[in-house]
């Protein structure tokens, strides 16, 4: 069984959903982005300690909110917070669900023992520890901070050409899959290896009964881009 | 290279992603990974500990400085086994003889203070680049690929373990010993580099690169891996190798065939035990080599199979009620009127006669209850009283039950109860008496048999004759006990004679009676 940071999750629906959880170190990078997001903040409110007691009162309730409902708040309304969100994180439940309120108070409260004895050393060795990068908050309230699903970058594939060259029959969802994957790609792939590829693709598959022999070269990449317009149009149009 | 042996799932990753991923794999190979690490700065330690005259400062900053030479046998390891192939801890000199190269001495040197040492090391030991090859290389691969950050972050996770470990010890070194055992001196770990304390700060930073070094190493691996995926599409690669056609697919397009998803568990537990509910009303697997024809399902079979599943042990509804607060009730705010006043005084009253009653009651009957165990106590007389435990009625169709011995009997019986219009009792004394004489040829069937069972433990006994009778004959009963299918009088009259035919054959005179499922017999 190959490796891998994407946990499935069965939806009711007998749909897979997959979560990619997020390690230690995109985690770390923002946790020290909300930690000097909340210092900014109090930085700026240190002005009211002119007001003696009063405002050293004022500033030490700031500090209480800041350190304690900054997270929940964030989490709750936006699904994670501004540091985690610059990092591309959100928190959501082990299945997956939006994180909420009684969840989001229980892996913040318990911030305090993961953060013993310094910075946070029993949440990092909890994270190295655990399969799904959990620290004992995550255990306890039942969450996963999983990267946020990216929206798909590159060219779209069967927007460029018009027609498409049918694809043999019977072909596998994952092949599918990655011949459509291909079009999308093949501007950040070098030209030689489009040609590897695309020739590993027509050696794999079975010669067609009648017709021109196996494509080569630059001929070959045209028909299986081919394949995945028609792939793409069947999909997407009528 | 072998990518289809890959011990990663390749896709494209962003670098964050891919540093993930090699936080997995270094929590999945730690053992092999961290011992590989002290078997190469073990001895680097104690070479060093003359060299810097036994200064911990200087010990520890050559340590520290050497950080490249333990982690390139990590990385060799790591590309080795990346792809299938792991080898022991116990060749750990050979690992390391194939890994100290010179492609690593820049990096003991010149090259030692670069964030992207965990990239560009694993980049120069595995592709053996040189000059204007190996830099841009370096370019191409380290273009986006976050290894600086790495690097900074790994760093900070040593400083927190580090000072975790050192913390956790003070925290835990009881105040008010004698002078001399009293509290660990932080002060003097950090600073005072000929003290104990800072011996042993040390030593724990040592043991905290040497937990965070293989989590570097993959993690600078896994980058290397994903910006090549990302360059080469290897993920693509495997999947075209994979993409001869499912022949047996006709239509790819509603995706009927999916290879390489994944078979769902509780999809496979709900099917496995609707499998297991049908199959108690079939019949067993045939022994022998004539398959039987399978049953049919019929409408009662269906019914029975509904009525077992509508059962509460597959599935309860559950009623509970809670209290809820839902305000005050605006009529208690009006005024108490007197009569009301009356009403609850006499309650009062009530309930404190009620209540005197009560107690009178308790005492009456805690006297008699006394009275009655003082005139019944006598030591074990409970277990004599008790009553006899009656035996459990025995079922009547019971597997294990003795049956009569006698043949010519039997059948007439049999004969008699398919005259009187009772089919169910004729086959169940027919198949009774099969087991019986199934006893007496001795063969021994133990308590709680099923009927498939009993026939598989005939099939293998020798001396029981030819077996077909009795499969037939367990065939219908099973039909009719589970299934409600019941033969008509010419078929069980054609089993009794199939019958006796076997019993005849197969039973000599004058052999002992054993009775089937009888324990007793002392073997």
């Amino acid at each position: 069984m190959p490796l891998d940071t994407i946990r499935l999750n069965e939806t009711p629906e007998g749909v897979d959903l997959g979560l990619r959880v997020a390690g230690p170190a995109p985690r770390a990078l923002a946790l020290a982005a909300d930690g000097a997001i909340r210092l900014v903040i109090l930085l700026a409110l240190s002005p009211l300690s002119a007001l003696s007691g009063l405002g050293l009162g004022l500033n030490l309730i700031a500090v209480f909110l800041l350190e304690w409902l900054y997270p929940v708040t964030f989490e709750v309304l936006y699904g994670a917070t501004p540091g985690k969100r610059a990092m591309g994180l959100l928190v959501v439940h082990d299945d997956g669900t939006p994180v909420g309120l009684s969840a989001s108070l229980i892996r913040n409260l318990l911030r305090v023992v993961d953060f013993f004895p310094l910075f946070y050393g029993v949440g990092l060795v909890c994270t190295l520890v655990d399969r799904d990068f959990r620290r004992l908050g995550d255990l306890a309230a039942g969450t996963l901070v999983v990267h946020a699903q990216r929206r798909s970058t590159g060219a779209r594939a069967g927007r460029t050409h018009a027609g498409g060259t049918p694809a043999p029959p019977g072909l596998p969802i994952a092949t599918q899959q990655a011949i459509l994957a291909f079009c999308e790609r093949a501007r950040r792939l070098s030209g030689a290896r489009r040609i590897e590829l695309a020739e590993t693709l027509l050696a794999h598959l079975p010669s067609p009964a009648t017709g021109p022999a196996r494509a080569r070269g630059w001929a070959a990449v045209e028909q299986v881009e081919g394949y995945g317009t028609w792939l793409a149009s069947g999909r997407a149009g009528d | 290279m072998d990518l289809d042996r890959m011990s990663v799932v390749l896709r494209p990753r962003g670098p964050w992603e891919g540093i993930d991923l090699g936080f997995a794999l270094g929590r999945a190979w730690f053992p092999t990974l961290w011992g590989l690490w002290w078997c190469s700065a073990l001895p680097v330690g104690l070479l060093a500990l003359p060299l810097c005259g036994a200064r911990a400062d200087w010990w520890l900053l050559l340590l520290w400085w050497f950080k490249p030479l333990y982690e390139a046998p990590l990385i060799w390891w790591i590309s080795r086994s990346l792809f299938g192939e792991r080898s022991p801890l116990g060749r750990a000199w050979q690992l390391q003889r194939a890994a100290w190269t010179r492609h690593l001495l820049p990096y003991l040197l010149w090259r030692r203070l670069a964030a992207r040492r965990s990239l560009n090391l694993t980049i120069g030991l595995l592709e053996g680049l040189d000059g204007a090859a190996l830099r841009q290389r370096r370019r191409v691969l380290g273009d986006g690929a976050g290894a600086a950050w790495l690097t900074l972050i790994c760093y900070h996770f040593e400083a927190i373990l580090w000072g975790g470990l050192l913390l956790t010890l003070v925290y835990l070194i009881p105040t008010g010993l004698p002078e001399g055992l009293a509290g660990l001196d932080l002060g003097a770990a950090l600073t005072d580099s000929q003290s104990w304390p800072y011996w042993l700060s040390g030593g724990f930073y040592l043991l905290a690169c040497s937990v965070i070094a293989p989590f570097y190493c993959c993690a600078g691996f896994a980058l290397y891996i994903g910006r090549r995926t990302e360059l080469e599409a290897w993920d693509l690669e495997l999947a075209f190798r994979r993409a001869a056609p499912d022949a047996t697919a006709g239509a790819p397009e509603k995706g009927a065939a999916r290879p390489g998803r994944r078979g769902s568990p509780r999809t496979a537990v709900s099917a496995g035990l609707l499998c297991a509910a049908v199959l108690a009303a079939w019949p067993g697997p045939p022994v022998g080599a004539d398959p039987l024809p399978p049953l049919p399902a019929p409408a009662p079979a269906r019914a029975l199979i509904a009525e077992v599943l509508a059962d509460a042990d597959f599935g309860r509804t559950r009623t509970e009620s809670v209290w809820t607060y839902i305000g005050p009730d605006e009529e208690t705010a009006a005024p108490d009127p007197t009569w009301l006043k009356d009403l609850a005084d006499f309650a009062v009253f009530l309930g404190r006669l009620v209540k005197g009653l009560l107690v009178v009651l308790a005492v009456i009957a805690v006297a008699l209850l006394i009275r009655r165990i003082l005139r019944d106590w006598q030591p074990g007389a409970w277990r004599r009283r008790r009553p006899a435990r009656r035996p459990a009625p025995a079922a009547p169709e019971s597997l294990g039950a003795d049956a009569d011995p006698d043949a010519a009997g039997l059948a007439r019986a049999v004969r008699a109860r398919l005259a009187a219009g009772d089919p169910r009792g004729a086959l169940a004394l027919l198949y009774r008496g099969s087991i019986g004489h199934l006893g007496r040829r001795g063969l021994r069937i133990p308590d709680g048999a099923t009927e498939g069972e009993c026939l598989r433990l005939a099939a293998g006994h020798p001396g029981t004759g030819d077996l077909a009778p009795l499969r037939h004959l367990t065939r219908d009963w099973q039909a009719l006990a589970y299934a409600q299918q019941a033969p008509d009088p010419e078929r069980i009259a054609a089993r009794l004679d199939d019958w006796l035919r076997w019993t005849g054959s197969a039973a000599p005179a004058g052999e002992p009676r054993v009775p089937a499922g009888s324990d007793a017999d002392g073997r």
